[in-house]
């Protein structure tokens, strides 16, 4: 990170390359920490849960998580409404409220275009949390003529292309710093202690960006034992909160000395790299766009090369003389190695071949099937998430992770054989039935799990699971000894104990088989307060030849469900 | 610590020349040679994938030779859980053309799903998308696709190329070992009450090579979680009987 920022010094702002220190380690009392300027948007989720959901800015909201109120805009809270508060007593306080849902996705993906807006300013920043962005100072207030100039820049440029009010403050350290962007001040060099003192103990809870609530509970513990505010934690000896508190202790009094000299991990975001070549005459034999995707891979390359870059997606856009756009991305594992030329190579041929020869049946996107093969006019290649090379690295121990990497190789290359829905991931998912907890997705596609599998889930199957579930359960009979269908009433009764399993005719024969033993009727009913609801008895039987089936009723009907085989 | 080497050496050695004397005159019949353990051959871990140690004895050398080609027909849970150690040490599974797997069982089996490629529904260009997998994965296991017998010696060709272990549900020319499940026997059942337990098979197995002299052996297979965590042994093989060629 500071290797590249020395070598991009003469066209960009300088940053001063923050001092490594061990984070949990004793530091040096006597040194002071690099000056960092925080970017603080006040009640962040709010104004992002705002533009999302289209809400009018003078229109108080509130968002809740469920249960009680986690961010209030400033209209709601001149109308009284205040964090903490539970919903019905928040729409008490402020009946035209609109009350909004928490989503931290939501707040980090709306928080990207202030990042962007901050970088047009400086560098590179740190993201800190959604709402706050640390900033090393020194360099560029430097370059921006002073810390006043440069506050005053990054407000004005969040403002106009973000559209977001911004609160800056800058002081020596990122803690000091966040509280001093509370207070939208610039604290003076060497000052943040006294800064600092005055200020309850209550304000770590602002500094901290992970164990949130970790730190809730320390504030809590040094306010009951008489620390009311960051003078008094820093006026004990580190070494013992050290001893006492641990390392969220250590933390906790390097924030309140004003000693708190965490670097700020930067991010530098790089443009995307495009080579693209026109084909005249057009292309339509496989071996001479081959030749082609080649030549571009080698440009793209040599451009990657030169600006020291790996890429994170390779994405290959074709162009058919009768109009239409092929356009498909490839996930490269940058951190073992990136693309070759021959690799990238490799999947441009894979990519035309399946385009080319019309091997491809899948849907392309929403727009419908893939287009008739025809000759390409133009083919173009373009690296996209680009980053520094050398930021991502295999790994120690390499042969593990090359091994990873042939096979995804070949799982995108049968992607591109036979398409991207044909070829699956598996993971073990929460539910009862068998087929509910299997999380099928298509192989690349990330796609979390809908029920946590960690829960108890009363009612499942017990293990082992059978090892063949049919696609679509087989229609049968149960059969007690008399012949009769086997029925399990309201109280789990059965009518006669299962005594043969029958098959209806198939290519003009019936199959039956005794059954050996058996077990259940087990019930489950799943969702009868919604739809896709379910009610069913399972059976687990073991026929005679020592096959063992799972059977289950529902809606009156037998069916064979899988086979523990 | 040197002369006593030294010496062990000198006994061993006139004691193979005296049961070589002995031998010579018939005094006895024949004198075992003093038990010595095969040196471990610093190359053969790259050259086989572990199966759990309770399964080794279903295969003649006590794991998957890459570059094999193995035929399990009867039972996709011994087909996992052959799987199981090597998915578990870092190997990667293709299933292809096993539609009606179950995924649940595989990873209740100690099979490590991240590491778990899944192509149901191969379609016509099944034989390329197997070589395309044995490419990249270490165990391929092969369903119902579309091959023909020509394509199916391909295969074993290219998967003894790639060192990877080609696994078949059904019939393969020319595989090197074939297990077959000729009986099963589940525990736990009772008429109404229990639940299913513990499974007892009867493999008969068979192949080419130093296989192809048959062997039965029993195997139980107890797929609870829970005794796979505690490190129990999940399944136990016991040599049943060993067939020479005259008699098979």
């Amino acid at each position: 990170m500071s290797t590249s920022a020395r070598t991009n010094a003469p066209t960009v702002p300088t940053v001063p390359t923050p001092t490594p220190t061990l984070s949990d380690g004793p530091s040096d009392p006597g040194g002071t920490p690099t000056r960092v300027a925080a970017l603080w948007v006040p009640d962040w989720p709010v104004l992002a849960a705002m533009t999302a959901e289209d809400v009018p800015a003078h229109t108080p909201a509130a968002v809740h998580d469920g249960r009680r109120v986690v961010a209030v805009s400033a209209v709601a809270r001149a109308a009284g409404v205040r964090r903490g508060m539970h919903r019905r007593h928040a729409q008490e306080c402020c009946p035209e409220l609109v009350l909004l849902t928490a989503d931290p996705g939501r707040d980090a993906r709306g928080f990207e275009p202030v990042a962007a807006a901050a970088e047009t300013v400086v560098y590179a920043v740190e993201i800190a949390r959604s709402g706050l962005l640390l900033i090393p100072s020194r360099g560029a207030g430097r370059y921006h003529g002073s810390e006043q100039a440069l506050a005053a820049e990054l407000v004005g440029q969040v403002a106009m292309l973000a559209g977001y009010e911004a609160q800056v403050g800058i002081a020596d350290g990122s803690g000091a710093a966040v509280l001093a962007a509370r207070a939208a001040r610039i604290v003076p060099d060497g000052a943040a202690a006294a800064f600092l003192a005055p200020l309850g103990i209550g304000e770590l809870v602002h500094v901290a960006t992970q164990d949130v609530g970790d730190v809730v509970g320390l504030v809590d513990l040094l306010g009951r034992l008489g620390l009311r505010t960051l003078g008094d934690l820093a006026r004990l000896p580190r070494s013992d909160v050290l001893a006492r508190f641990g390392r969220l202790g250590g933390w906790a009094h390097q924030v309140a000395a004003g000693t708190d000299d965490r670097p700020t991990a930067l991010r530098r975001l790089e443009p995307d790299i495009a080579v693209e070549q026109d084909l005249d005459p057009p292309v339509e034999r496989l071996e001479a766009t081959a030749f082609v995707a080649r030549r571009l891979a080698e440009a793209l390359h040599a451009r990657m090369v030169a600006r020291g870059a790996a890429c994170g997606r390779l994405q290959i856009t074709a162009r058919t003389d009768d109009g239409h756009e092929l356009v498909r991305a490839w996930r490269t594992d940058a951190a073992l190695g990136g693309l070759s030329v021959a690799r990238m190579t490799d999947r441009v041929r894979w990519q035309l071949e399946g385009w080319l020869t019309g091997h491809v049946v899948r849907s392309a996107g929403p727009g419908g099937v893939d287009p008739e093969p025809a000759p390409l006019v133009r083919l173009g290649l373009r690296a996209e998430e680009v980053v520094a090379a050398g930021a991502e690295q295999g790994r120690l121990w390499g042969e593990a992770s090359g091994a990873d990497l042939r096979a995804h190789r070949a799982v995108h290359r049968i992607q591109g054989l036979i398409g991207v829905e044909a070829v699956l991931s598996a993971a073990v998912q929460g539910g009862r039935e068998v087929r509910d907890q299997v999380h099928l997705t298509p192989w690349g596609e990330d796609a979390p799990a809908v029920r946590l599998a960690g829960q108890p889930w009363p009612g499942h199957l017990p293990p082992p699971a059978p090892a063949t579930v049919l696609a679509e359960p087989q229609l049968v009979q149960v059969c007690d000894i008399d012949g009769r269908k086997v029925e399990v009433d309201a109280r789990l009764q059965v009518s006669g104990e299962p005594a043969v399993v029958w098959w209806p005719p198939q290519d003009g024969r019936e199959r039956e088989a005794a059954v050996t033993g058996w077990a259940g009727p087990w019930p489950v009913v799943q969702r009868w307060w919604g739809d896709g609801g379910s009610r069913q008895v399972y059976l687990q039987a073991v026929l005679a030849g020592g096959q063992a089936v799972l059977l289950a009723l529902r809606d009156g009907v037998w069916r064979l469900e899988a086979l523990y085989d | 610590m040197n002369g006593v080497t030294v010496t062990q050496a000198r006994v061993a050695r006139a004691r193979a020349v005296l049961a070589r004397a002995e031998e010579r005159t018939s005094t006895t019949r024949w004198v075992r040679p003093p038990p010595t353990a095969p040196a471990p051959d610093p190359t053969s871990a790259a050259r086989v994938l572990p199966v759990a140690r309770t399964l080794a004895g279903l295969l003649p050398s006590g794991a998957l030779d890459r570059g094999s080609t193995v035929v399990v027909d009867g039972s996709t849970a011994l087909v996992l859980a052959l799987l199981a150690e090597a998915s578990r040490s870092g190997s990667w599974v293709g299933l292809v053309g096993l539609p009606r797997v179950g995924v649940l069982a595989a990873h209740q089996l100690g099979l490590d799903l991240d590491r778990v490629v899944l192509v149901p529904a191969p379609g016509p260009d099944g034989p390329t998308v197997v070589a395309a997998l044995l490419d990249g994965v270490d165990v391929v296991v092969v369903g119902e696709a579309a091959l023909t017998d020509a394509d199916r010696r391909r295969l074993s060709a290219r998967a003894r190329e790639r060192g990877a272990v080609l696994l078949s549900t059904t019939f393969w020319p020319g595989a090197h070992v074939v297990l077959t499940v000729e009986a099963s026997h589940w525990d736990g059942l009772g008429r109404g009450n229990g639940r299913l337990r513990d499974r007892r098979l009867t493999v008969r197995g068979g192949g080419r090579g130093s296989a192809a002299q048959g062997w039965w052996t029993e195997v139980t297979l107890s797929a609870d979680p829970a005794a796979h965590r505690a490190g129990a042994p999940a399944a136990q093989v016991r040599l049943l009987r060993s067939e020479g060629r005259r008699s098979g």
